[in-house]
């Protein structure tokens, strides 16, 4: 074993001490990224799964189409079409932008699907009952489905909350600097992997409370039938 | 499912309507407020055609109480969350005002003291007598009960159907799918018997469970008998 070659490699506080700011900046870019992409992601994706409860066939094949393409295409690819390509067609975005909206689009048609499950799982009586009492499809929607359809979707919906805003480190792909750019550029600046430890240690303590509190939201909206 | 049905309920009537599964009771009982869309005829509640395309049904289906067999109610809300909930969203009213309208119909059924329950702590026939208050607290013209004893514990079923016969005492026109035949001797106006799709024979109960003119209505009648 070498492990004075491997503190020296990934432990070198010589190394450390020159990019944890830098390491701290990403952090702050890597977690206003986040907080966008799972606002619009759960928003947009929230939107279809209603839309799509209207049952309106050309509005919901539309909605199915969008969901499956972007569960389908890798999130890098997404990223790389909206950055590159689309300045032909009069559409150039930054390089956070794009990442953004790569993200949030494939953040939103995974949660129109768990939303949409969501929405099956509520047994029919219940629009029944809400319906037999005037209740329009919104107003049931909203105050009788929805309510306890989210309850049902929070696991699944942290879990890929959490896969897709990870999947930040894909706009250092172009150049966003975020997390791993500053690692991975630092690293190669240094000669010295140690930069990547910081990064991974950076992912940690901004995740795990994510984490956390989505078990603690988990049990405190966990209700008996 | 339904092959010409012309019944007429006169206000403060109760009718009964029995008849073998998949005669078509449920049916005829949701296309009363269009839970099911008759695909012929009419079907008229207080004067006002409910089959016609220009109805606002929304604001029909408030003076159109329905009990469910399942009770339907709503899980994440307590008992006057789900009695106030359309009286709040559809009617507009503030929250004071619906809380003691709400808390009206729940003492009607009996169960003002459980107003901050939520369903899951309550009994199957307490559950069943809160969707009663949810319909009652419309003040609706009519109600609809399909099958409002059939998901109970025997010993559940006398309490929902005391709420019935106080119901019927207040004069409310109701119209129950039910097989509860001792409860629909005592209080029924009329029974009517439906099979595959048709009214087979309707009259005062006595006469129906009694000496019905079909032998078919005998028979479904003894076996219903047999196991009460």
């Amino acid at each position: 074993m070498e492990l004075q070659r491997l503190a020296f490699s990934f432990f070198n506080g010589d190394v450390a001490s020159r990019y944890w700011l830098d390491i701290v900046y990403g952090m702050w870019v890597t977690t206003y990224l986040a907080a966008a992409i799972v606002a619009t992601g759960l928003a947009v994706g929230l939107a279809l799964a209603m839309a799509r409860s209207f049952h309106f066939r050309p509005a919901s094949f539309l909605i199915v189409v969008f969901a499956d393409a972007f569960r389908a295409l890798p999130p890098l690819v997404v990223i790389i079409v909206l950055f590159f390509a689309f300045p032909y067609v009069d559409l150039a975005m930054s390089a956070f932008s794009a990442t953004w909206l790569a993200l949030s689009l494939v953040l939103a048609a995974f949660a129109e699907e768990i939303f949409w499950a969501g929405i099956l799982s509520v047994p029919k009586g219940q629009t029944e009952a809400a319906r037999s009492t005037g209740m329009s499809r919104l107003q049931t929607l909203v105050y009788v489905i929805l309510p306890q359809a989210v309850r049902l979707t929070i696991a699944p919906l942290t879990n890929r909350m959490i896969a897709i805003t990870k999947g930040t480190a894909l706009g250092s792909v172009v150049a966003v600097h975020e997390i791993i750019y500053y690692a991975s550029s630092g690293a190669s600046e240094a000669g010295n992997p140690t930069p990547l430890t910081l990064g991974a240690a950076a992912y940690v303590v901004l995740f795990l409370p994510v984490v956390m509190l989505s078990r603690w939201i988990e049990t405190r909206f966990a209700w008996k039938r | 499912m339904l092959k010409g049905i012309d019944l007429a309920v006169a206000e403060g009537e109760l009718v009964f309507i029995i008849g073998p599964s998949g005669s078509g009771k449920s049916t005829l009982l949701r296309c009363c407020n269009r839970l099911e869309d008759p695909t012929s005829g009419s079907v008229i509640v207080d004067g006002t055609d409910i089959t016609r395309p220009d109805v606002d049904l929304n604001r029909v289906r408030q003076k159109i109480g329905m009990v469910f067999q399942s009770f339907n109610l709503y899980p994440h809300m307590n008992a006057l969350g789900n009695v106030t909930l359309a009286l709040r969203k559809v009617q507009g009213l503030g929250r004071a005002e619906a809380e003691a309208q709400g808390m009206a119909a729940l003492t009607r059924v009996g169960l003002a003291e459980k107003a901050r329950a939520y369903p899951n702590e309550l009994s199957g026939g307490q559950q069943q007598r809160v969707a009663i208050a949810r319909a009652l607290a419309l003040e609706p013209k009519i109600l609809l009960f399909d099958e409002p004893t059939s998901a109970l514990d025997p010993e559940l079923v006398g309490s929902v159907l005391k709420v019935m016969r106080e119901l019927r005492e207040s004069g409310m026109t109701m119209v129950v799918v039910s097989h509860e035949m001792q409860f629909a001797r005592a209080a029924a106006d009329r029974v009517v018997f439906m099979d595959g799709g048709v009214i087979l024979e309707q009259g005062r109960p006595e006469k129906i469970f009694s000496r019905p003119d079909h032998a078919r209505v005998g028979e479904f009648v003894a076996r219903i008998a047999s196991h009460q």
